[in-house]
């Protein structure tokens, strides 16, 4: 109770007066706002009433009165910020009317039972009622979305008739009016799908900050402690807002930096007020900044847009994200365009042959040769769309090496290169979540205790390098640690204390297999169940997410000096398109794509020396070993032995070192663009030699050789 | 122990029994209610006429606003000793007076020691 009981029984009388005086004023009110539902300054009165009879209830604890003042307050808000609502809903003034009869009923039961103060399930259902006027009238608002809709709907058919910069013009305010309307939505069912995104600066960080730390507070949860974080909070959104304010927003930047700054010259406290003043400017600041959506589950667009007013003046950069399995979709039939503009070529061979009029044949090769560059740009722009940078994931690290090594009593330093490497989208989650493991074992188990470190001669502050390279077709990411790297007989036999192995698979297993163990769930030498590893999921689903992208892992031990994990992943997993030689083997026909190829040479049989099951040929001072790609394929036997003065043709493979390989082929059939399409049946991925298939333009499957294996054979 | 001594107080809310609480809470810590005002304009004139040593502004009246009350002493008083009342719908209001010159601030519904925290801030006790 807020004030002395003797207070309040004197009081309480005054009290009931002045509700019955608001009571007879807003009768007149009432009937006054029945004949002028728009008049502006009766709304602001009973706005008032309501909210004295709110304030004053609470502080004699009459429950019941302020509740329904409470609710018919906000019903006042509403309508006092757009005054057109009473006309369109006349029924609340008979609201308003029954809500006073209940404010009288108290008021007079009050007067011999002074305990009638709290909530009936009369007064619990008028307050329904209420809600669902409240609701009713912000329904509209969807239902007004709902029509948006369909309008956009029937724009969209207008498009295809329009001139280029109409149709432009239409398009964005169409994007702008939609990114709206998902907004408009998405404030309805909850925001955490929502990121905010503010002159290219994304505050979705901040703004979660505070809006916990708020509802921390509002839950009454929040010790009064705490007013620092919320002032730091605050200031970090204020710093990331002020360097990029822009005009519409500066007043309520400012504000916030008002606010902030007198919470701390007034040394004002954590209360419902303050806690509301930023609650209220942050959810204004919200609805100014860009923000991204993710579409509820069932996958529609992400839009990203600002909710203001469409300014074509300034185009800001648009983007619209799309659902992954919609851009894998894209890309699929980009891909099968990729082959048909292959057929392109294939037909006009063949009305070469077929002597078509010169002049139709070279406005059909101007088009085909147009529409495979387009199609190329199609592509690249499209994979473009796939890529982000990997310092997405390697922000965050800096903060977690700092957190777990201050956890576990270690010194390290973090070294970061590479940030800006670009990486397959749909990789991000799962190569986070590698690292995150990676990097917590280089902390947790590789690092040593700083006198540890002092002891065996080396710096007291450990070292945490992560270096992200890009390969031809790969990304490579090392964590490397200049720790106590592994030490292989301790793990092997922490792996056979539990069970994982046999003492005899230990005995026999390489150096290579016994540094695999440590990626086995549950063989971490220290306990696995801490919060230092993240997202608890077993290092071992880890593996098998980085198998699914074909990745591939690498360790480096340097027993006593540290241990370095890499990972080497497909620059994309879905699409990739490379120019590639066709050759025939045989019956059959095979691609190699052109990267692997060093030089296509022609070899008179005579020159070919034989010795066992062995082939080698020169070429420029270079002994050229041969692969029997035809007896390898089970194929059948290579026929080198053919008459002298007879020649073949013979692919020189691209070799890491000095030494070369060519692979013999019937026949050369020439040189085209294919889509490398990986083998989706397991069965298929274990074929030896090949490693993905491809579509030719007349519709043939044929397999893509897989250089490297065939050069280890 | 009595928070003040004798400092007097104006007390400006349309709500009467808002006042009388409020004249209650202060009389009791030791301060004088020098007098009491129920709408913006009233606020204006009664403040120019006893020049008091704290004022308690209620921010929703009829007439004047709170805000303009404010505003109108402390472009003439910029010394005043103004502490808004607020509920919570007010909090941005609240904290605009702030800026605007307004010491502290007391929420409704009252708590007594809440508004000695703030009146002792505002007086600088």
């Amino acid at each position: 109770m807020s004030v002395t009981d003797e207070n309040l029984a004197e009081l309480f009388e005054q009290y009931k007066d002045e509700v019955r005086e608001t009571i007879g004023t807003l009768d007149n009110e009432l009937v006054a706002i029945e004949q002028d539902p728009t008049s502006s300054e009766t709304i602001f009165s009973l706005f008032r009433h309501m909210h004295s009879l709110k304030g004053s209830s609470k502080m004699f604890n009459v429950d019941n009165i302020a509740h329904i003042a409470h609710r018919l307050e906000d019903l006042m808000s509403l309508i006092d910020k757009n005054n057109a609502i009473l006309s369109k809903h006349p029924r609340i003034v008979d609201l308003l009317f029954k809500g006073n009869d209940i404010f009288r009923d108290i008021i007079a039961r009050l007067e011999d039972d002074i305990t009638y103060s709290h909530l009936t399930p009369d007064h619990t259902a008028f307050i329904g009622e209420i809600q669902a006027q409240i609701d009713k009238i912000n329904r509209r608002d969807s239902e007004l979305v709902d029509a948006a809709r369909k309008i956009l709907d029937d724009l969209e058919t207008l498009v295809p008739t329009l001139e280029e910069n109409e149709a432009d013009n239409l398009k964005k305010a169409m994007a702008e009016l939609s990114a709206g309307l998902t907004l408009a939505t998405l404030a309805e069912e909850g925001s955490h799908q929502i990121r905010f995104h503010y002159n290219g600066v994304d505050l979705t960080d901040d703004v979660r900050a505070l809006e916990e730390l708020l509802e921390k507070f509002k839950a009454g949860q929040g010790k009064p402690e705490e007013a620092r974080a919320l002032t730091e909070v605050v200031g970090n959104l204020y710093n990331s807002l002020a360097d990029v304010a822009t005009e519409d927003a500066q007043q309520l930047i400012a504000e916030l930096g008002d606010g902030l700054h007198m919470f701390k010259e007034r040394e004002l406290e954590i209360d419902q007020i303050t806690v509301e003043f930023f609650t209220a400017v942050l959810h204004d600041l919200k609805e100014k900044f860009q923000v991204e959506v993710l579409a509820p589950a069932g996958g529609q667009v992400r839009q990203k847009s600002s909710k203001s007013a469409p300014d074509f003046k300034e185009p800001q950069t648009k983007t619209i994200r799309v659902d992954e399995a919609k851009i894998d979709q894209f890309l699929d039939s980009v891909g099968k365009l990729i082959t048909k503009s292959e057929n392109l070529n294939h037909l006009q061979f063949s009305f070469r042959q077929a002597g078509l009029n010169s002049n139709l044949m070279r406005d059909f090769v101007t088009v085909s040769r147009t529409i495979s560059n387009d199609i190329v740009n199609l592509q690249r722009s499209i994979m473009e769309v796939r890529q982000v940078e990997v310092n997405n994931i390697l922000k965050k690290f800096p903060r977690l090496v700092r957190d777990i090594s201050h956890k576990i009593g270690k010194e390290a330093e973090l070294n970061i290169s590479g940030e800006r490497v670009p990486i397959d989208k749909s990789l991000l989650d799962d190569v986070e979540q590698a690292m995150v493991h990676i990097v917590r074992n280089a902390l947790d188990h590789g690092l040593e205790t700083p006198d540890e470190r002092l002891a065996a001669g080396k710096n007291r502050r450990g070292t945490v390098n992560i270096a992200v390279t890009q390969e031809e077709a790969s990304i490579y990411i090392e964590v490397a640690d200049d720790g106590r790297g592994l030490n292989l007989e301790k793990v092997k036999s922490k792996a056979v204390e539990r069970g994982a192995i046999s003492p005899e698979q230990a005995a026999a297993m390489s150096d290579t297999e016994a540094e695999m163990l440590i990626f086995r769930s549950g063989l971490s030498t220290k306990d696995e169940a801490t919060d230092l590893s993240g997202r608890g999921v077993g290092m071992d689903v880890v593996m098998t997410n980085l198998k699914k992208w074909n990745g591939e892992v690498i360790i480096k031990n340097h027993s006593g000096q540290g241990l370095a994990v890499g990972l080497r992943l497909p620059v994309t997993n879905t699409l990739l398109t490379k120019e590639a030689i066709l050759l025939r083997v045989g019956d059959s026909i095979f691609c190699l794509p052109l990267e692997y190829v060093s030089e296509i040479v022609t070899v008179p049989s005579e020159a070919i020396h034989h010795h066992k099951d062995n082939s080698v040929f020169r070429h420029r001072d270079m002994v050229i070993a041969v692969v029997n790609i035809k007896e390898i394929l089970g194929l059948g036997r290579s026929d080198y032995g053919r008459p002298a003065g007879d020649s073949r043709a013979f692919i020189i493979l691209q070799g890491k070192n000095e030494s070369r390989q060519a692979i013999m082929a019937d026949e050369i059939l020439g040189q085209q663009k294919i889509v490398i399409k990986e083998f989706e049946l397991e069965t298929f991925r274990k074929l030896p030699y090949f490693n993905g298939l491809t579509l030719l333009g007349d519709g043939r499957v044929v397999l893509i050789l897989d250089s490297e294996k065939l050069m280890t054979c | 122990m009595p928070l003040g001594s004798g400092q007097r107080v104006l007390i400006v809310d349309d709500s009467p029994i808002m006042r009388q609480m409020l004249v209650k809470i202060f009389t009791d810590e030791g301060f004088t209610v020098a007098g009491e005002a129920a709408d913006g304009a009233e606020a204006v004139a009664r403040f120019e006429e006893l020049r008091p040593d704290l004022t308690t502004l209620d921010i929703v009246m009829p007439k004047m606003r709170g805000i303009e009350v404010l505003e109108q002493i402390m472009a003439k008083y910029p010394d005043a000793r103004i502490i808004m009342a607020s509920s919570v719908s007010d909090a941005r209001t609240v904290m605009h007076c702030l800026k605007m010159g307004a010491r502290q601030y007391i929420a409704k519904p009252y708590d007594e020691a809440k508004i000695m925290s703030a009146v002792k801030k505002a007086l600088d006790l």
